[in-house]
């Protein structure tokens, strides 16, 4: 099922569509958000400097910095009292990132992922449980929007809770199933363990992953375990551009299709800022249409990635993205929360027990993510008894899950046993791979 | 009142001789250790004849290191001794942290250290019961 007519025009219409909103939104931005403004004006280029959709390349990017120095709402072109619902993401450092959207916004947004929701197999008929963690997090209450559009049956579960996740599954029949790729992997070999074999014993046919990257590895495994006719697409987003809705995998599985009617993606050498020619592999840089509450230019995604224009089999025209290879940053995605190592630094050096030097392992055990941070004692006074030397284990768990909102697993060592580095230091080992 | 040495070690094989091999190229003698099977990461606790010295030698190697006040309490061998030094500390309502056992170098009798959150008040307590609390370990 295709939701919207948008998404089968013509490239023409489509540039058409996307010129008419860029120009809208570029006047809008300058006269609304003065962080926009002055950026444009720095870089010499005015609203009516937009003729072409080339003109776009003009305009200055906007990073995830430019929402730390505008904390919180610098950059909302819109008072707080028209928004209708605000969101937050990570930020660098230990203040988030805050988004919001107006009623229209909502509408928008909804329809997005009702789009997405359709790409991926969704129908009315469909009884969806949302494992992703509600909260702050645009993902859960994104995807619960857009299916609840459609006419589904949503089911708003949250994450974790693994048992009672499968008892609804068994009890009520779910047919489709949004989570992170591991979680669902995680769920899938719960049950077996249970007892339970999800392919002959549940309905779940569907599977709409998002929060993290789905390699093929994984979307094997998946099959593996869920067994061969179960559907399983990822969609991608961020809360900056809008949240999920921002492309998604149709059943033909080549790429996510963007929705480019309200989103236009170009692909930037992510050192020197050029736009690659289409097919080039580079950073993604979203431009939104049409947002109200938080319009956003050019935004950097530091998601490495590719356009593919070519026609799908599907029979949507929208250019597609390739599944992502990267990050042009350090950021990690761990059990689909967003984690920059300079928020996980910030914590660190508040607590005057331990020495600066720390190292960050991601492995994946058992399915799950697990992050370890190794840390070196300085203060002696701990060694009065065991338990104060667990009560800083505890108290730095505590700083920064409050922060990162993950539970980490810390280790603390003698000084100086960690790497020291000249130069950069090198302190994110990541060992999950490629594979599962 | 004697001069306890605590070093953080952690949990893996090697650590503990990293710092008997530091204390032993400082020839400093060991009269008495503790330590527990605690995951990750552990205290060793140590009685040795030098305690400033032996820490001094360990804090140069990146190790770290704490000394802190312990009470060694004489504890002649005959059975109901350890009972009775613990029915005394219960009498006066004190709690031990931790304890371990030892013997006087010269009057080759047990003795068993122990750790309390007051250990000046304890070992004044123990005195006043008739206990012998000892000032070194050591032969000299």
């Amino acid at each position: 099922m295709i939701w919207a007519p948008e998404e089968t025009y013509s490239r023409e219409e489509i540039q058409a569509i996307q010129l008419r909103k860029l120009r809208q939104t570029v006047a809008y931005i300058y006269e609304k958000v003065p962080a926009y403004q002055k950026k444009m004006d720095e870089a010499g280029v005015r609203p009516g400097d937009i003729q072409t959709l080339k003109d776009l390349e003009r305009l200055p990017f906007t990073n995830k910095s430019d929402f730390r120095d505008n904390y919180p709402m610098g950059l909302f072109a819109r008072p707080r009292k028209e928004l209708v619902r605000v969101h937050a993401s990570s930020g660098t450092t230990g203040k988030p990132t805050i988004v919001g959207y107006t009623r229209n916004d909502m509408a928008v947004w909804t329809n997005n992922v009702s789009r997405i929701a359709c790409m991926g197999g969704a129908t009315p008929d469909d009884i969806a449980q949302i494992a992703f963690g509600y909260g702050m997090f645009t993902g859960a209450l994104g995807l619960h929007a857009g299916l609840e559009n459609i006419g589904a049956s949503v089911m708003p579960m949250s994450s974790g809770n693994t048992k009672k996740q499968i008892m609804f599954m068994q009890d009520m029949g779910t047919t489709l199933l949004v989570a992170t790729p591991s979680y669902a992997l995680f769920l899938g070999e719960s049950a077996r363990a249970m007892g339970i074999d999800p392919e002959e014993d549940l309905h779940v046919h569907i599977g709409l992953f998002g929060g993290e990257g789905m390699t093929e590895p994984m979307r094997d495994e998946m099959h593996r375990i869920w067994g061969k006719s179960f559907l399983c697409t990822q969609n991608y987003g961020m809360s900056e551009l809008c949240g999920p809705g921002v492309s998604g995998e149709c059943e033909y599985l080549q790429g996510m299709h963007v929705n480019e009617d309200w989103f236009i993606p170009e692909i930037i050498d992510p050192k020197t800022g050029e736009v690659l020619p289409p097919g080039e592999k580079g950073e993604l840089v979203v431009t939104c249409l049409g947002k109200e509450a938080l319009p956003l230019v050019r935004y950097r995604t530091k998601d490495i990635s590719r356009l593919m224009y070519e026609p799908c089999p599907c029979g949507r025209t929208t250019v597609r993205m390739e599944n992502l290879s990267g990050r042009s940053d350090d950021m990690l995605v761990i059990r689909g929360v967003n984690v920059f190592p300079t928020q996980i630094e910030e914590v660190l050096l508040q607590i005057g027990e331990i020495g600066p030097h720390y190292e960050i392992k991601v492995e994946r055990k058992n399915r799950l993510d697990v992050m370890t941070i190794t840390v070196e004692l300085i203060d002696d006074r701990l060694l009065d008894s065991y338990k104060k030397l667990e009560e800083l284990n505890a108290r730095i768990r505590k700083d920064l899950k409050a922060i990162l909102g993950l539970d980490a697993v810390i280790q603390i060592v003698a000084p100086q046993s960690l790497q020291r580095f000249e130069g950069k230091a090198k302190r994110v080992t990541d060992l999950r791979g490629e594979g599962l | 009142m004697l001069k306890q040495l605590a070093v953080f070690v952690e949990n893996r094989s090697g650590s503990l001789q990293k710092v008997t091999m530091a204390l032993h190229e400082k020839h400093i003698n060991i009269y008495a250790f503790a330590s527990f099977d605690t995951p990750e990461f552990g205290i060793l606790r140590m009685l040795v004849d030098r305690a400033e010295e032996a820490k001094e030698a360990l804090t140069s190697q990146g190790f770290v290191t704490k000394v802190c006040d312990v009470i060694a309490v004489e504890l002649p061998d005959e059975q109901g001794g350890l009972d009775s030094l613990l029915a005394a500390l219960y009498e006066s309502n004190i709690s031990i942290n931790y304890t371990y056992s030892s013997f006087g170098r010269m009057s080759r009798i047990p003795a068993v250290v122990i750790h309390t959150d007051e250990v000046y008040e304890t070992e004044n307590v123990l005195k006043s019961k008739g206990f012998t609390c000892m000032e070194s370990l050591g032969g000299e």
